[in-house]
């Protein structure tokens, strides 16, 4: 929340207080979390009763030693409200001993069942809550009765009431708290929406799903407490089934449907058993299906529409995590492979090429090595040592482990032939499974590595030969899906590939060199790699050019290893990554210095090139702040409204590297001093101009141990 | 159109007509550079001009920072001021993401106006002053130790300002197929260099992280690197055995020829002259041999004159012709050795600038000084030239600008001819004024 800033400590204990109630609905936020407080309030002994259970729940939680984390966290006291509300649904007021009890048990469920869960692909969700419950309200049957307490409606239900609207559908969401209230319903829907939009839409999505599948099945029977049962299950599972385990899309979307008509078929499977035993079936049929659906997606051969969502509070967050990931490093990790090679080579056979590179091989390299002073053509013939290429190091594509290696096979004379050993010295290395890089033709004895070696990407595994079939040296390189030579082969990005025209060196994070090219890795700049380094501990000031504001960040080591810069107003994450900074994230603060840093030093390669030009995308927001909320959503259909690209350009002179950003609504220029001056930060957007300056505080180390 | 009159002469039959390659090769005229007219260049900036060429410098340097980048992960390119600090140049190869190497004072300080942070210089050089290295110090730039007083010296100064500079020591070799340069550095194989290493790491007030060797000038032999580079490895190994010294950088120096041809060389430069991957295979197979399968240092390169020399030429105009008594044709031209000190080394190519007519025979060309030494190139088969034509020296880039001479004549215009054709002066011309400007006429004089 812009602009409201709750002291830290107190921000704490309201968590712990708030975050058991938000967590029904897979939310961190502290409003949803009053909200639904609130909507339990509509009955007020029963909001006592989840108020009784949140603090021997949180008790249990810090005494039982699982962490104030995990009490800040709230997942196993929100298993304890949910527990204190479904007893309060069975029995109408439980006695605050029962309460006291069964918020321990769902705290002991809880935890069990999260550890029983651990390193599978599906969360416990409600499932401890089913069990604890079903444990207390059997149990009860054997205690002394309840104390009635006459539920309370609030006046206002009745006022809404006397409006005339028919409010019988908010029942549904009020049935996720087991409350029979209408204003009970309507606040959690605002407990909803506060959160999020998308999970909103999702909730409806749910519902209209769990309605088509009343029409489809029990047109003709009339609205019943199944069909009540089955809509906010079915609303649960589309939450999180759209939003929270998998990244908000079209495809998601339907998933989420899917997945609630199923939930309302469970739900008809599942009534008739539970009530054997006189149990509400509560949200089983939610957790049920929801648990099966991820076990089942699984199984799915690439995580795509949708695709896993990664860790955050919000859908649209997990959304804008994932384009962004996505649409600047690919789909399948933010690295790709590297050049195995070093220096500029010529791609002389591309993918589905002309000569070998066809059928299960098609997605195959062979690079060579033109001579800036004679075309390839004019030199076939001649000696081994004539081809530029020959003897050069071969490096490992990614890291990995060595799967096989064969060596020994000599080196073809210039136009031989050995169609005996087709791939000649080669060496295969498994980065993956179903994925295995392989680099053929090598000089023999020059391979250093030997199976089960580790090895780094980059790391040289041997020398640029001709051997096996080679009719003139080249390095033949793919990616194929088994460790079986020859096996079918599968097309891979490269990052950081430079690609010179005319004057001019463009990089590309990732591409596939087309047949003709002549494509480089980076050179690396240690003074620049050094100079952006941010080592852990260090200490940076930003002033603004006006020396209005500074902001001091702090750098810190993240569990990723990411180093996160930390001022008073947010955090930026840069990536662990040697041949550049790679600013993955900045959260906080949109008007802080620290964001411009997320704007104009987006990307910056550590090559030793004068003049570069690459492309980046930075988030929209942070240069058009204000439709968010808008644009969140409609990222779910169009992902290109959440971020910007920007072309940047660096320039070399004697004391700076100057980097300029055009991302049309956006200008910004980086200069970075190679002089030990600051850095110095533009950035433009429309009319409004800001300057900042970066400098390393001198001495960071000694007066600020670590 | 009527063709030119050609004036008859009668030419001694020679056996050169023909050499062991075949025809006598065919002359081309070079009447642009860089796809500027020669002629306008010099309309506008005067006779004799001196001119450079941006793009090939930029690829030049490009062509060596690609061969080294194929070999190896870690290396920097230090570009050799003394071959040509012409400011321009230097920014053009500072653009490109080279270093300084500078050997003097006067050098550093030029290095540092232009911009350069001192964290980016190299300081070699047999003669450092206390406040040379006082400003080398305050700067961070590395300096590479050449004898045991400059040691001493350098321990001083890094005292007195309080801090413990990474230093290198320069090395020489005997054991190399090339003439030892041991008034460079310490000799390596008599023990020399051990010592020197010993006492910088029992002192600990300087910080030893870097070797240099420098093999010599215009290497055409390039073994010597290797075996340099390999020798430099051992030792580097062995100083981290022994004294626990860790090297970090390894400077194998320049030396590598140009394509000029050397005026006792019989194959032209173009043959004879390694290229620079085989400059570079033999430095990084020697580091590898050495290392023996560690992982390599990282490599410092200080190339001058492969960078810049193809990248300048010279134009010079007809003063007159003549005919000397053994019957050469002898051509006098408007530059001579006062701005073309190469020529005592190089064959330099000339190339005529205009189209020519005639017969090719045996020509000297002089210079414009009053002294017998002033020849530009002492035989070369050219056609007829007459009094005003112009001529193209090239491959003048390296060190002309640097050792070039004030005498007699003065200094001509230097000009950049950019990749797009744009060109400018980057040196004026020098007049009377330039040199009155310095002199000073005593009182008793007056």
């Amino acid at each position: 929340m812009a602009g409201l800033t709750i002291p830290q400590p107190l921000g704490r204990g309201l968590d712990t207080l708030l975050r058991p109630y938000s967590q029904v609905i897979f939310s961190r936020s502290r409003v949803s979390g009053a909200l639904i407080l609130l909507a339990v309030a509509t009955s007020p002994h029963v909001a006592v009763a989840t108020l009784l259970a949140v603090a021997v729940a949180q008790t249990v939680v810090i005494v039982a030693g699982l962490g104030v984390d995990a009490a800040r966290d709230g997942v196993h006291a929100s298993t304890a409200v949910l527990t204190t509300l479904a007893l309060a649904y069975g029995l109408g007021a439980p006695a605050p001993a029962l309460v006291a009890v069964s918020a321990v048990l769902a705290v002991c469920v809880s935890a069990a069942v999260r550890m029983a869960l651990s390193g599978g692909p599906a969360a416990p969700l409600s499932l401890p809550f089913v069990i604890s419950a079903w444990t207390a309200l059997l149990a009860s049957r054997v205690l002394p009765g309840a104390t009635a307490l006459a539920p309370a409606v609030w006046p206002i239900e009745s006022w809404i009431a006397s409006l005339g609207a028919s409010l019988s559908w908010l029942d549904v969401p009020a049935a996720i708290l087991f409350l029979p209230s209408a204003m009970a319903g309507l606040l959690l829907l605002s407990a909803i929406i506060w959160h999020s939009r998308i999970a909103a839409l999702l909730a409806l999505v749910g519902a209209a799903a769990a309605a088509l599948t009343r029409i489809v099945f029990r047109h003709e029977v009339g609205w019943s407490d199944v069909d009540l049962t089955a809509s906010f299950n079915a609303t649960l599972t589309s939450m999180a089934l759209g939003g929270v385990w998998f990244v908000p899309h079209p495809s998601s979307i339907l998933l989420a449907a899917a997945g609630a008509m199923l939930t309302c078929v469970v739900t008809y499977a599942l009534l008739p058993v539970a009530s054997t035993w006189s149990l509400p079936l509560l949200s089983l049929p939610f957790a049920v299906t929801t648990i099966a659906v991820m076990y089942a997606m699984r199984l799915r051969q690439q995580d795509r529409s949708p695709a896993s969502a990664p860790l955050a509070n919000r859908p649209e967050d997990a959304l804008s995590h994932h384009l962004m990931r996505v649409r600047r490093f690919g789909e399948f990790a933010w690295l790709p492979f590297r050049l195995p090679f070093r220096g500029p080579w010529l791609v002389t056979q591309g993918h589905n090429g002309a000569h070998t590179h066809k059928g299960p091989w098609r997605y195959a390299l062979d690079f060579e090595i033109a001579r800036p002073d004679a075309d390839l053509e004019s030199i076939r013939g001649g000696e081994l040592a004539d081809y530029a290429c020959y003897g050069l190091p071969v490096l490992a594509a990614g890291s990995g482990t060595v799967d096989s290696v064969v060596d020994g096979v000599a080196d073809n004379p210039i136009n031989g032939l050995n169609a005996r050993d087709n791939w000649g010295n080669v060496v295969v290395i498994a980065h993956a499974p179903n994925l295995f890089s392989v680099y053929a033709h090598l000089k023999p004895r020059s391979i250093r590595v030997k199976a089960g070696d580790l090895v780094k990407a980059g790391v040289e595994i041997g020398r640029c030969g001709n051997s096996g079939r080679s009719l003139v040296p080249h390095l033949h390189f793919q990616v194929q899906r088994t460790a079986v030579l020859g096996s079918e082969t599968v097309p891979v990005d490269f990052g950081d590939v430079i690609a010179r025209t005319n004057d001019r060196a463009t990089l590309s994070h990732r591409v596939i060199p087309a047949e003709g090219a002549v494509v480089r890795p980076l050179v690396l700049d240690e003074s620049l790699a050094q100079l952006l380094a941010f080592p852990p501990g260090s200490i940076w000031e930003l002033r603004s050019d006006d020396n209005q504001t500074v902001e001091i960040a702090t750098v810190d080591v993240d569990l990723w290893s990411r180093r996160v810069l930390q001022s008073s107003r947010g955090r930026l994450y840069v990536e662990p990554y040697d041949s550049g900074l790679i600013v993955v994230a900045f959260e906080g603060d949109r008007d802080s210095l620290l964001s411009m840093i997320r704007l104009a030093m987006t990307r910056v390669p550590f090559d030793q090139e004068g003049d570069l030009t690459w492309t980046d995308r930075v988030p929209r927001h942070l240069v058009w702040p204000g439709a968010e909320m808008f644009i969140d959503v409609a990222a779910v259909v169009a992902p290109g409204l959440t971020d910007l690209e920007l072309t940047l350009t660096s320039h070399r002179t004697e004391n700076a590297v100057t980097i300029d950003g055009d991302g049309g609504a956006v200008k910004t220029r980086l200069v970075i001093s190679t002089g030990g001056q600051p850095h110095v930060i533009d950035v433009q957007r429309g009319e409004t101009r800001r300057r900042v300056t970066l400098r390393r505080v001198p001495g960071d180390r000694e007066e600020n141990p670590k | 159109m009527k063709p030119p009159y050609e004036r008859p002469v009668i030419v001694r039959h020679q056996v050169g007509g023909l050499n062991k390659f075949g025809a006598q090769p065919a002359i081309r005229v070079y009447d642009k550079f860089e796809c500027v007219p020669v002629a306008d260049l010099v309309a506008q900036y005067g006779s004799p001009l001196v001119l450079f060429s941006e793009r090939v410098l930029r690829e030049r340097f490009r062509e060596l920072r690609d061969q080294l980048a194929s070999r190896v992960a870690r290396f920097t390119i230090a570009w050799s001021y003394k071959t040509n600090y012409l400011g321009a140049i230097c920014r053009v190869l500072h653009q490109e993401g080279a270093w300084a190497e500078v050997v003097s004072g006067l050098e550093l300080e030029m290095a540092l106006r232009l911009g350069m942070p001192g964290r980016q210089i190299i300081f070699n050089g047999p003669a450092k002053s206390d406040a040379d290295l006082d400003l080398a110090f305050r700067e961070g730039a590395h300096i590479h130790i050449d004898h045991l007083d400059e040691v001493a010296l350098a321990e001083r100064v890094a005292e007195r300002r309080g801090v413990r500079p990474s230093v290198g020591l320069r090395v020489n070799m005997t054991d190399l197929p090339v003439p030892c340069w041991d008034r460079f550095g310490f000799n390596l194989e008599n023990g020399a260099a051990m010592d020197a290493a010993r006492r910088i790491a029992k002192r600990g007030r300087l910080n030893l992280t870097a070797l240099h060797v420098h093999v010599g000038t215009f290497v055409q032999e390039r073994d010597a690197y290797e075996l340099a580079a390999c020798a430099l490895a051992k030792w580097a190994r062995q100083l981290r055995e022994e004294l626990d010294v860790h090297i970090d950088t390894i400077d194998m120096g320049g030396g590598f020829a140009s394509r000029n041809t050397l005026q006792t060389q019989y194959l032209p430069g173009e043959q004879a002259s390694p290229s620079l991957a085989q400059y570079a295979d033999s430095i990084v197979t020697g580091l590898e041999l050495g290392y023996a399968g560690q992982e390599l240092p990282r490599l410092v390169l200080e190339t001058g004159r492969a960078v810049v020399d193809d990248s300048g030429v010279i134009v010079a105009t007809v003063v007159g012709n003549k005919r000397l008594t053994d019957g050469r044709r002898a051509v006098v031209l408007d530059a001579g050795v006062n701005i073309l000190p190469t020529a005592y080394w190089y064959r330099h190519d000339i190339f005529p600038a205009q189209d020519v007519h005639g017969t090719a025979e045996p020509t000297v060309f002089f210079g414009p000084l009053c002294m017998n030494i002033d020849v530009v190139r002492d035989r070369i088969l050219f056609p007829s030239l007459k009094a005003g034509d112009r001529v193209v020296i090239a491959r003048t880039g390296a060190y002309n600008v640097t050792q070039w001479m004030q005498f007699i004549a003065a200094r001509p215009n230097v000009v950049m001819v950019s990749p797009t054709g744009e060109h400018s002066i980057i040196r004026r011309a020098e007049s009377l004024e330039t040199l009155l400007q310095q002199e000073h006429m005593p009182a008793w004089l007056a």
